[in-house]
Parts: C-alpha cells; structure tokens; sequence
C-alpha cells in the first residue's frame, strides 16, 4: 500500500535484461534448446550484404541481392518482476557471422552446443568466445543415434581450458536445459563475467544524465573486431 | 489462383520491402545502433494529436509499446518487423525525445554477484 520507493522515471530502469548466448553449428538443437526452457519468439533481422565479410559469404546466387534476412531463436524468461533472462540462438551458417557481436555484447555467457558426430562445428564457437573473453561452457547434445562420447573426450577434442565446464545434456529436456544455464552461471560466478562490455557492471552506463552510454554499440556492423579473426575458423 | 496465395506466405516475407518504412534508410540516425538488451521507454510529454499524426503508423505502434520499458529486441519481435528496421525508427523517435533510453542498472563488481545470484537461484526454481 505504502507506496514502496519508486525507482523513479528517471532513476534506473527496474526491468534487469540478462542475456545468454546460444552457440553452436548448424542443426545441432539450438532452437530446440531454446524453446524447451523458454517462450521463443521470432526475432529476424535484415542486414545488409556488404557488411558480411567479404571472402566468408558465399555470394554465388545473389549478386544484386543487398540485403539478407537472418532469423535468430529468441527466448525470454522471466525471473520475477524485473529479472528477466534471455536466450539468443546465433545464427547456423557461417555467413552470419556478423550478427555474433550483436549478440554478444553485454552477454552474461555463453553454450556451445555440440554433437558429437561434428564436433568441428564448435571450433568456431569455441574460437570466438576465447577470443572475446566471454566466459561459456560447452553442452554436448546426446542424439539417440549418435556414439557415445564421455565428456573428457570432447573436451580433449576440442582442447577446452580446464576451467571451462563440459556437460552432457539434452537439449528437448527442460529440466536438462536448466542444469545447463545453472552450469553457465555458476561458472561466470567463478570467473567473473566477460569482456569490458558486460551489461552487467556498466560504469558508464550511470550517472551520466541524458546519455545513453553503452546502450548504443559502437556499430558492431561497421566495426569489425571480435568476429574479424573467426570466420578464419568458420571457413575452414 | 493457389500460387497467388503462396506468394504472399509467411515464408516469402512482407509485401512491403522492410527499409520501405525507413524511407530506405538502413543506419539509424546518428549512427545510433541500440543494444538488443538496452531498456526503452517513452519520455517526454504526451504527444500532441498534430505530433502523431507526422509519425508513421509503426513509429505510433512503437510509441504504445513503449509506454512500459521493454528491450529494443522485445519490441522488435513485437513489432514483427526486422531488428534493423526498428533500430532506425527507434532512432527516429530518440532524436525527437519522445523515446529515451533508461540508465542501466547500477552494478559495481558485488552487485554484479549478487544478480549472478539471483539468476542462479530464478533458474532454479523454474
């Protein structure tokens, strides 16, 4: 009843956004993943060619084509009245490769879903997340038909950190989604969250009255950084 | 005819190219490019019936979703329209001060732990 001490309009914004990375190769359950644990929704985006890079997109087919539509999984999970979690599926295809430093800024962490049966496909992934400083932890999706691996093995596979946690999970599961996110949080409580453009301990984001601070990127599009070195590893 | 139909599915896109509603602009204004995860809402006073009516239908429909602050990504996926797309009008709308974009959160290093810690225990109870 007694109004509670209102944060006020122009205090900060009670609604907290917490954002998770969903990576890994095409078709290895990210959606699947998402959609098990949270309420998806469509998020597409229209992008224009140029900005991908050049020699990673494989323009064969859609010269004279400008622009390009990407759909990215979308899921939202609400903790309460003002946590609010969301998971972001990165695009399969290497060609969208642009789209990652969009998604990863200001992310709390990172899953890299891997199967077993195409293990490189994570290498980009794996690559791009050491690269940035973005703290993640690999899930391996069992797929009915695939060999069973133990978890040491995938890790030796794909020469992780030891600090970096490996799981077992399935991805339709959501009680096993679940103990994935937990594994990633627990593992950024350890190991401090990422790079120096976290959402989360923002300085500059405050106090700076009519800014808007970090809430703008630096144009992720038109300043290549991170994903510069990855699709390297993408191509290959 | 059948193909008629099929031509203007979900699958073939919208009718009207997206950055038709950027007046085919496709970097914000000032070169503004909002985090996916940045909190916005409507500021200012309430617009005039002559200011609106100069706004464009998705700009107004941006405005009553803003009314509550929502992300930039929650409100594009509500506008089912592309994220570029409403980066610019969003854009748009900041420059005219009727949109803001809220401060973050304050979060020095022990904040940051105790959310890490709020996440971790949201997550277990789901």
């Amino acid at each position: 009843m007694g109004s509670a001490p209102s944060e006020g309009k122009s205090g900060s914004s009670q609604l907290i956004p917490i954002k998770i990375v969903v990576a890994g190769g095409f078709g290895v359950g990210k959606t699947t993943l998402v959609s098990s644990i949270s309420e998806i929704r469509p998020l597409r985006t229209e992008e224009s060619l140029t900005q991908v890079g050049v020699g990673v997109d494989d323009l064969t087919g859609v010269a004279g084509k400008t622009t390009t539509t990407v759909a990215m999984d979308f899921g939202r999970i609400s903790m309460g009245p003002r946590l609010v979690l969301y998971l972001f599926g990165t695009p399969g295809q290497d060609r969208f490769w642009f789209m990652w430093d969009d998604l990863s800024y200001g992310a709390l962490g990172a899953v890299i879903l891997a199967d077993t049966r195409r293990l490189s496909d994570c290498f980009p992934s794996v690559d791009y997340f050491e690269r940035r400083q973005l703290p993640f932890i690999v899930a391996v999706n069992v797929f009915d038909d695939a060999p069973y691996y133990d978890v040491e093995d995938v890790r030796i596979a794909l020469d992780l950190d030891p600090a970096v946690p490996a799981v077992l999970c399935d991805a339709r599961e959501r009680s096993s989604v679940k103990e994935v996110l937990i594994t990633l949080v627990k593992h950024v409580l350890v190991e401090g969250p990422g790079d120096g453009e976290q959402a989360m301990s923002d300085p500059d984001g405050l106090g700076q009255p009519g800014q808007v601070g970090s809430a703008i990127l630096s144009g992720p599009r038109r300043a290549p950084s991170a994903h510069e070195a990855a699709p390297a590893a993408a191509g290959s | 005819m059948q193909q008629y139909e099929r031509w203007t599915d979900q699958e073939a896109g919208p009718v009207v190219r997206p950055y038709a509603l950027t007046g085919g602009r496709t970097d914000p204004a000032g070169d503004m490019v909002l985090d996916l995860m940045a909190v916005i809402a409507t500021a200012g006073p309430v617009p005039r019936r002559a200011e609106l009516a100069k706004l464009s239908p998705e700009q107004r429909k941006l405005l009553r979703l803003c009314r509550n602050p929502v992300t930039v990504a929650d409100s594009a996926a509500d506008m089912d329209l592309p994220l570029g797309v409403v980066r610019v009008l969003l854009a748009d709308l900041i420059q005219q001060g009727m949109i803001t974009v809220l401060p973050r959160q304050s979060a020095p290093r022990q904040a940051s732990t105790d959310l890490l810690k709020e996440v971790l225990d949201g997550l277990r109870s789901l």
